[in-house]
């Protein structure tokens, strides 16, 4: 039998209940509800998890950037301690 | 657009009870080249499995490999890239009832059309172009840089359609004072101080008849994940002005000041926009156009050879749009080069796919190269360039492979 080729433009090619994304599975390593906390609103764990090993000061441009540019609600008294989990867990020591 | 985001704090500490180290499976997960280089692989809505760099906004990357399937990226493969944590937007901002795309500011007549009336009004133009994220293969950069830590996987190749943006813009007429274009697509900030993600380009770029309102890619819809129903699609430029869900076109008669033009995604305002490795650059200009980049496809490190034997070595090539001239190989640590074949030309602003057949004599390990040149002479550098953007890795790449007697 003879098959015959269907040419369309799809308006749009999903059906209604595929618009879903996998579901987001927050793995930080252990001590991190500073960072659930605020980090966690705008972005998942990766963007803290996939970076190299970054020093104290690197982390704490990002943590200042988030604050200054994205509005980060981070308390300005947890900011050292937040920096603490990141180094330990994400960072490298000073050299 | 913004919207508040649909989770609330107190979900996301839910969330948070919940955290436990869940384990990946072996088949799930690929080791990019460079420390902490472990991804998932992770299958989206209309797409295969893909690299996943974060998960919300979803970032996926292309696994390398399927860029020796074709000359142009697969639409289920193509990388995606998002900013905002309200990303992408919903169904029902983006069905052909709800969507549409407005032409406000400095113009005489205000426009507001949907797809089907973009495709009615305004002739269908295509282009091959390639799309590149700004960091694509910032993970190899040496300091390493904060940033998304991608491969060589966040480039695609594909076949646009859409209507001419200078059309569009002709037909709201421009207002004499008019000085950039500003657009905003319906990805949402995830928090009220998180700024929306708005480009801008001069007015007199934004008539440059190659620039389209895309809405279909490889002869069907864009896929959800890359901007449907309508994405900007500027061939030679990076993807950061490639704006996605594309609902509001603003020209205005001043310099915009947004943060994705400024600080976000700047360069060195140096000669190929490198500084001394980490220091600071003392000025800097937005991001515009490629720079030259070629890739071995054929071949990843680690592969084997037979000494005697011909390797078709294949690759592409491309650059901001003057098209690629040549492609160089070597297999003798960058010492001797020969030309290679290129591969049909699909315009200036395509991947080029170029190959040659390369018969290996000394056994062990060589290191395969190849170096592209655009027409106006720009090409690779042997050694890497640097800037703290971790922006437009073009150095000359090498893959290691193995050769074994016969």
């Amino acid at each position: 039998m003879k098959r015959f080729a269907i040419f369309f433009i799809p308006l749009a090619a999903l059906a209604a209940d595929e618009w879903k994304l996998p579901e987001e599975r927050p793995v930080f390593k252990p001590g991190a509800d500073l960072a659930q906390a605020n980090c966690l609103i705008c972005h998942s764990h990766e963007y803290i998890s996939t970076q190299p090993p970054l020093t104290r000061d690197q982390w704490k441009a990002s943590v200042t950037k988030m604050q200054q540019k994205y509005g980060a609600p981070l308390p300005a008294e947890s900011v050292d301690a937040l920096l603490d989990y990141l180094v330990k867990n994400y960072g490298k020591p000073a050299q | 657009m913004k919207t508040p985001h649909p989770l609330s704090r107190r979900d996301f500490l839910r969330t948070g009870a919940l955290l436990a180290a869940s384990p990946l499976l072996a088949q799930d997960v690929v080791k990019l080249p460079f420390e902490n280089g472990e991804r998932e692989l992770v299958k989206y809505p209309q797409k295969r499995a893909l690299i996943r760099l974060t998960s919300r906004p979803p970032q996926l990357e292309t696994p390398f490999t399927v860029f020796n399937e074709g000359i142009t990226t697969p639409n289920d493969a193509f990388f995606v890239r998002y900013h905002l944590g309200g990303s992408p937007p919903p169904r029902e901002v983006l069905t052909a009832d709800a969507f549409r795309v407005q032409v406000l500011g400095k113009v005489k007549a205000p426009l507001k059309l949907s797809v089907e009336e973009l495709r009615a009004q305004f002739e269908p133009v295509e282009v091959v172009a390639v799309n590149q994220c700004s960091g694509n293969s910032r993970g190899f950069f040496q300091p390493r840089v904060p940033g998304g830590q991608l491969g060589h996987g966040a480039m695609g190749n594909a076949k646009w359609r859409g209507a001419r943006l200078k059309d569009v813009l002709e037909k709201a007429g421009l207002a004499a004072e008019a000085k950039q274009v500003l657009f905003n697509g319906l990805d949402a900030p995830p928090a009220p101080k998180v700024p929306d993600f708005v480009k801008a380009i001069d007015v007199e770029q934004a008539l440059d008849p190659d620039i389209l309102l895309a809405y279909e890619m490889n002869g069907e819809a864009l896929p959800w994940l890359n901007g449907f129903p309508l994405r900007l699609v500027v061939p030679g430029h990076y993807g950061t002005y490639w704006v996605k869900h594309l609902h509001e076109i603003t020209v205005v008669d001043e310099q915009f000041k947004g943060f994705w033009m400024d600080p976000a995604y700047r360069i060195p305002a140096t000669e190929c926009a490198a500084i001394e490795p980490g220091t600071a650059p003392k000025s800097t200009i937005p991001i515009s156009r490629f720079n030259v980049r070629s890739f071995i496809t054929s071949h990843s490190d680690g592969a084997q050879l037979t000494s005697g034997r011909d390797e078709l070595i294949r690759g592409i090539a491309f650059d901001g749009g003057h098209g690629i001239r040549e492609v160089l190989f070597s297999d003798d640590n960058a010492r001797r080069w020969r030309a290679a074949e290129l591969g049909k030309d699909l315009g200036r602003f395509s991947f080029r796919e170029w190959s040659l057949t390369f018969t290996p004599k000394r056994l062990g390990i060589l290191k395969l190269r190849c170096k592209a040149t655009n027409r106006l002479g720009q090409s690779q550098p042997l050694d890497p360039l640097w800037n703290p953007a971790g922006y437009m890795r073009n150095v000359v790449e090498t893959v290691s492979v193995t050769v074994q007697k016969s």
